[in-house]
């Protein structure tokens, strides 16, 4: 693959994007941007960990629950000035780019806190892992599906639904980018009556002033997250999403024991509100293909 | 020279020793890591946590070895076959044996706990160069530098549960670990490491630089001998779930 061809658009997608302050860079088309804007993403957590403390009361509804209605997407506010103090996360060791990719690949494959599936599937993990470039479906332009699409771009928030609102690449992946949460009490519709689906049926409902969303009704398609994490169509996803003042906390639990040992619970994502008045989520170009036949490594970052 | 300024050079030169030999220290260990590329990103920091390779060994005779370890945990499984196979395991400070990997979690297999083996079983991997030197970095200002005859050593503490083991790191001349020498309280603390032949042979190229032969010496006495054939050190995807009657045994 052409290294400059794939990291080159990103950069100036970005920097066109400078003028739309708080907007996450949305013009890509093509698989192998989400790669780099992933890595990119992951490389700015540190960073920008720090800057999630949260500020101001927390808005309520007229029933009285917490108001989740916003743009969420206030980590993205991504300005590559050389000026800026987030710019050198985007560097490259030694300014090669294949030490980008491959210190990317390392790194977001560094985290301890991974799915534990029982024994037999150990291998299959790895061999996923090690074909990614193909094996990922979120790589070929598929959507990312539930839990891996993360933390919603936007809430819209009523008494008896909650929708939420994705922008690609941020959710990883591609298609609907959106979500009904069903708030009206109703239960689950039986497993064996679902389609499977990518995001499955979501019900919510309040605990405290946390939301929690439970959902069933996968098909076995996307992957947990990078890494070969996959599931089957019986797995079992619990949201608990907790806003406070300015900014949203989202974790997602995984139950899936016909493949995993235990539940896993993935690392809490905090995002901050957008305080732009004027804010929309842009439009995501749709995903054309156009990267893997030019593959020579299996490598995946 | 006028007394008081000779005082005062004097005490200059030895509050600022320290400093001197911390900044020593701590070169050395950020140069060694940089030779086996453990130090990545723009930020140059040290982002591995998993390992997995393969290999043969002469010692004992033609045995086939696997290792799969987990820096962050820590956590290690070395699965030796040789006249026989013996899978031995060590994570979160439990230790116990597979009758095959994840025994104990599969209808049919074992786990058999072995509580005395964890400290020995920690060990190995503080043993390995790159468990050494993050060893060596955790250490902070316990670790000192020594140089003789044109050979650099750092020696450290290592962590607790095994904080009564001092660990020499010899480098070569390339900076890398070239031999590892652990000194406890107890004679399985007592360990003998040399590393040589380096190279990145993963199937996925990480610039990992990883010693291709490892041999192992208790007592004077080579216990392990082994050439390395296969790699990923890609952070791979290896996990070290405690079976519940290890958990039960307890640490």
């Amino acid at each position: 693959m052409d290294a400059s061809t794939r990291f080159g658009p990103l950069t100036r997608t970005l920097k066109t994007n400078e003028k739309r302050k708080g907007l996450m860079p949305m013009k890509v088309a093509r698989p192998g941007y989400l790669v780099v804007a992933a890595a990119a993403s992951v490389l700015l957590i540190g960073p920008l960990a720090g800057q999630n403390a949260s500020t101001g009361p927390t808005p309520r509804t007229e029933d009285g629950h917490p108001d989740l209605t916003g743009t969420w997407n206030g980590n993205y506010r991504l300005r590559l000035d050389q000026n800026d103090p987030n710019a050198r996360y985007f560097g490259a060791r030694n300014g090669s780019f294949a030490n980008f990719e491959r210190d990317s690949s390392l790194q977001r494959r560094a985290d301890p806190n991974k799915p534990i599936y029982r024994p037999e599937f150990w291998e299959k993990v790895q061999q996923l892992d090690e074909g990614g470039s193909k094996a990922d479906p979120s790589f070929g332009c598929m959507p990312a599906g539930l839990p891996r699409m993360g933390p919603p771009g936007e809430i819209v928030q009523t008494r008896d639904k909650i929708i939420f609102l994705y922008v690609s690449p941020e959710a990883q992946g591609w298609g609907d980018p959106w979500r009904i949460i069903l708030m009206d009490g109703r239960p689950h519709t039986p497993l064996k009556e679902l389609d499977g689906t990518w995001k499955g049926e979501s019900i919510g409902h309040w605990e405290g002033d946390t939301l929690i969303v439970d959902t069933i009704g996968f098909n076995d398609e996307s992957w947990l997250e990078i890494g070969g994490y996959f599931h089957t169509e019986n797995m079992h996803v619990v949201e608990r999403i907790k806003r406070d003042g300015d900014t949203l906390t989202w974790t997602a639990t995984v139950e899936d024991p016909e493949v995993l040992v235990k539940p896993w619970t993935m690392n809490p994502r905090t995002v901050r509100l957008n305080e732009d008045p004027k804010v929309v989520l842009l439009e995501a170009n749709p995903c054309s293909e156009r990267d893997l036949s030019h593959l020579v490594t299996t490598e995946h970052h | 020279m006028n007394p008081k300024l000779l005082v005062c050079t004097v005490l200059a030169a030895a509050l600022a020793a320290p400093c001197v030999q911390a900044q020593d220290v701590q070169k050395t260990i950020h140069d060694a890591e940089d030779a086996l590329g453990m130090l990545r990103l723009p930020q140059r920091r040290d982002i591995i946590n998993t390992m997995e390779y393969w290999g043969t060994t002469a010692t004992p005779a033609n045995g086939k070895y696997h290792v799969t370890v987990s820096y962050a945990l820590p956590a290690m499984r070395s699965d030796l076959t040789a006249a026989s196979r013996k899978i031995e395991v060590v994570s979160e400070g439990y230790a116990w044996d597979e009758s095959v990997p994840g025994g104990g979690l599969v209808p049919g297999t074992t786990a058999t706990p072995m509580k005395a083996a964890a400290r020995a079983r920690l060990l190995e991997i503080y043993v390995t160069p790159f468990g050494a030197l993050k060893a060596a970095a955790a250490a902070g200002a316990n670790t000192k530098v020594s140089t003789e005859g044109g050979i650099t050593a750092l020696t450290f503490p290592l962590p607790a549960p095994l904080a009564s083991v001092t660990e020499k790191v010899t480098l070569d001349a390339k900076k890398m670990v070239s031999r590892v020498e652990s000194h406890g309280d107890t004679p399985d603390l007592n360990l003998e490491a040399t590393y040589s032949d380096y190279k990145d042979i993963g199937k996925i190229q990480t610039d990992i630089m990883f010693p291709n032969h490892i041999v192992e010496k208790r007592g004077g006495k080579t216990v392990l001998d082994v050439t390395i054939n296969k790699t990923n050190n890609n952070n791979p995807y290896v996990v070290f779930p405690v079976p519940d009657n290890v958990e039960k045994a307890g640490r």
